[in-house]
């Protein structure tokens, strides 16, 4: 395996990722693997790159959201089928856990999609509750995924009150101490986010995996 | 048969589609391929729209109200609609109607840029301590230029959060109700025109305030099309008592900019497909355009002021009374919120909308009052009155915008309702005013 082939190849899978080349993205991870080349960095310096990339084109209105939900489908899709079986054998590469859902009565999940993307993006495992979750059904994900974090979504002013009953259900069960809770979304602020007692608010989807990271530094 | 029945009717024969295939396949891609086909491009290094584009925006939002339809998510079937229908729709639709009653009742309709602008004023949506809405309403209700009101949300009644669907939720619509017939009164407007029962987000303080008679016969209630080409029963109920009741429908049109609706032009291009689906889906009389960056949120971003303008323009095929929201990032008590107020204005007047607003802090806080919405009405007056051009008042925009850019990302949320204004007189403060005035005059230079 020559090092110089190796970063070529990577260089190639980030640009078909960024272009959202399944085929070429593809064909690049079949090469690389079959070079023998490090799995670790063809994840970092091949896809995530090149979804790192896909997050700059939306910051610069290039990408819209149908292009990042077709980046994380071709992600997730190279993951499942190439990286993940070989990756199991590695130790360590997770940031945390994140049990992310959208609250109840609410059905919109265009942010709570985009946050649960770049948090997988950036290293964390995510489990995604949907939308219309109650604060039972968050109470139960937390008891049985004991995630790091627990993230909330609204985009309703009053749905999203439906986050004071989550918080208020997670320390009614004792939960409230065992994990980090962020919330977000368009009506929500910091400060109705530190009234209602949650430990980090995301402006944006940027914004939530910068705290998520923080919260967990915090916790170390 | 009514129309909300047809619409019900229609989705339950038919076509069942997978909510992701409906947001990519039949809105996103086919948004994409229209873009092309008609034309239509944004661009943030130019960002003054040709006014030919209304033409073009027009026929693509057409197209895709024909090809798309109506999402009704309870059932994940579409609601189509044929060409014929569109067109007989919006040939038999009221491009002026009368709003409020009494001595208080005021015309809303289609509007060339030299007529009269209609304004909404008041915190549409923010929530709002009960402690202080009658004020609040109030301070707007008695600027006499605002023609109707449509005021902040209860979110907390006896003590307790309201829940979504639950009683509490019907009781918080009642209290605002309640509270904006007493502001009224207060102000001696008692038949003004109001949007209301915005508490509920599903349908039933809608029904509450109606069966109560709090919300009648020539006030509005909010039906809003979800993101994108969607909505549920909800929606349609509460659309369908109105129609019994003489209830106004009122449409929010929001698309997500940046999202399924894709760009600029994109979300302009739903924008169009979602009034003439609200138009003979909910029976709606008048249509809010609202477009939210997905980023940003704000209406004063350029890219959403570019699709209300492009909106605009295309209501020149559909003459349908339209109304522009104005929710800046920043919030009163600063200048940058006028800034944003004056810029979004500008755009919005010149392109042939009524005004809603403005809406303070993207309607996250109560950080506002009526003279807010006479600094806005006094501007589009002073637009109509000068006769102030397409291209000059985009000029102007875009020079306003770097004022306040930067300031969108991290906005300044300013003071609450309580802190700008004596609350008891319902006066604004001295500082506050003080500031209004200087801008103004900053402004008037340029009109």
């Amino acid at each position: 395996m020559s090092e110089g082939a190796c970063s070529r190849v990577f260089e190639k899978v980030s640009r078909a990722v960024a272009e959202l080349d399944y085929a070429g993205a593809e064909a690049g991870v079949a090469e690389a693997l079959g070079l023998g080349c490090d799995v670790y960095r063809l994840v970092e310096e091949g896809l995530r790159r090149g979804m790192v990339e896909v997050g700059a084109r939306f910051e610069r209105g290039e990408y819209f959201l149908p292009e990042l939900v077709e980046a994380g489908e071709l992600f997730n899709s190279l993951m499942e089928r190439y990286v993940l079986p070989r990756l199991s054998t590695h130790a360590g590469g997770r940031r945390g856990l994140v049990v992310i859902g959208t609250v109840r009565g609410d059905i919109h999940d265009i942010g709570k999609n985009l946050v649960a993307l770049m948090l997988r993006v950036n290293g964390f495992e995510v489990v995604d509750l949907g939308v219309d979750v109650s604060p039972e059904r968050f109470v139960e994900a937390v008891k049985k995924y004991r995630p790091d974090i627990l993230g909330m979504s609204a985009l309703l002013t009053t749905t999203m009150l439906e986050m004071r009953n989550v918080i208020d259900a997670l320390k009614s069960a004792g939960l409230r101490d065992k994990v980090k809770v962020i919330v977000g979304g368009a009506p929500v602020t910091e400060e109705f986010a530190r009234e209602i007692g949650a430990d980090a608010y995301g402006r944006d989807a940027v914004d939530a995996v910068e705290k998520c990271i923080r919260l967990l530094e915090k916790h170390t | 048969m009514a129309r909300q029945l047809i619409a019900e009717f229609r989705a339950r024969a038919g076509e069942y589609v997978e909510q992701k295939r409906f947001d990519l396949e039949h809105v996103s891609r086919r948004v994409a391929e229209l873009e092309k086909e008609y034309g239509v491009h944004f661009d943030p290094s130019s960002p003054l729209p040709d006014e030919s584009l209304g033409k073009a925006v027009f026929e693509a939002g057409f197209t895709l109200a024909v090809e798309a339809g109506l999402y009704i998510v309870d059932e994940s079937r579409v609601a189509k609609f044929s060409e014929e229908e569109l067109r007989e729709a919006l040939k038999s639709a009221r491009n002026r109607i009368v709003v409020g009653r009494g001595r208080d009742a005021r015309k809303l309709g289609y509007r060339e840029p030299g007529d009269r602008v209609f304004v909404f004023g008041g915190l549409a949506g923010t929530p709002t301590p009960l402690e202080f809405f009658v004020e609040s309403a109030a301070s707007y209700a008695l600027v006499l230029r605002v023609d109707g009101i449509d005021h902040g949300s209860v979110q907390t009644v006896m003590g307790e959060m309201v829940r979504s669907g639950a009683p509490s939720e019907v009781l918080a619509g009642l209290r605002e109700m309640e509270s904006l017939r007493s502001a009224l009164r207060m102000a001696g407007r008692p038949g003004m025109h109001v949007l209301g029962a915005e508490s509920s987000v599903g349908s039933v303080g809608s029904l509450g305030a109606m069966s109560l008679g709090l919300l009648r016969r020539g006030d509005a209630q909010l039906l809003p099309v979800l993101n994108e080409l969607k909505t549920d029963y909800h929606q349609l109920v509460k659309a369908y008592v109105g129609s019994l009741r003489g209830v106004l429908g009122a449409a929010l049109v929001d698309p997500v900019v940046g999202g399924f609706a894709r760009g600029p032009a994109g979300s302009a291009i739903v924008s169009v497909a979602e009034i003439l689906l609200a138009m003979v889906a909910y029976d709606a009389s008048y249509f809010l355009v609202h477009p939210v960056h997905i980023v940003k949120k704000a209406t004063s971003t350029i890219e959403c002021m570019w699709v209300e303008s492009v909106v605009g323009l295309a209501n020149r095929y559909m003459r349908l009374p339209l109304v522009g929201d104005v929710w800046p990032a920043n919030g009163g008590g600063t200048r940058e919120y006028l800034y944003e107020v004056a810029a979004n204005t500008l755009v919005a007047v010149v392109s042939g909308l009524n005004l809603l607003g403005p809406v303070p802090e993207n309607g996250t806080q109560p950080n506002g009052g009526g003279v807010d919405a006479m600094f806005m009405a006094g501007l589009a007056d002073r637009m109509v009155e000068e006769n102030v051009g397409f291209n000059r008042a985009w000029g102007f925009a875009v020079e306003l915008y770097k004022r306040y850019e930067a300031r969108i990302v991290s906005p300044d949320p300013g003071k609450p309702f309580w802190e700008l204004y004596d609350a008891k007189k319902i006066a604004p403060r001295k500082e506050w005013l003080e500031t209004i005035n200087e801008t103004i005059r900053e402004i008037a230079q340029y009109i």
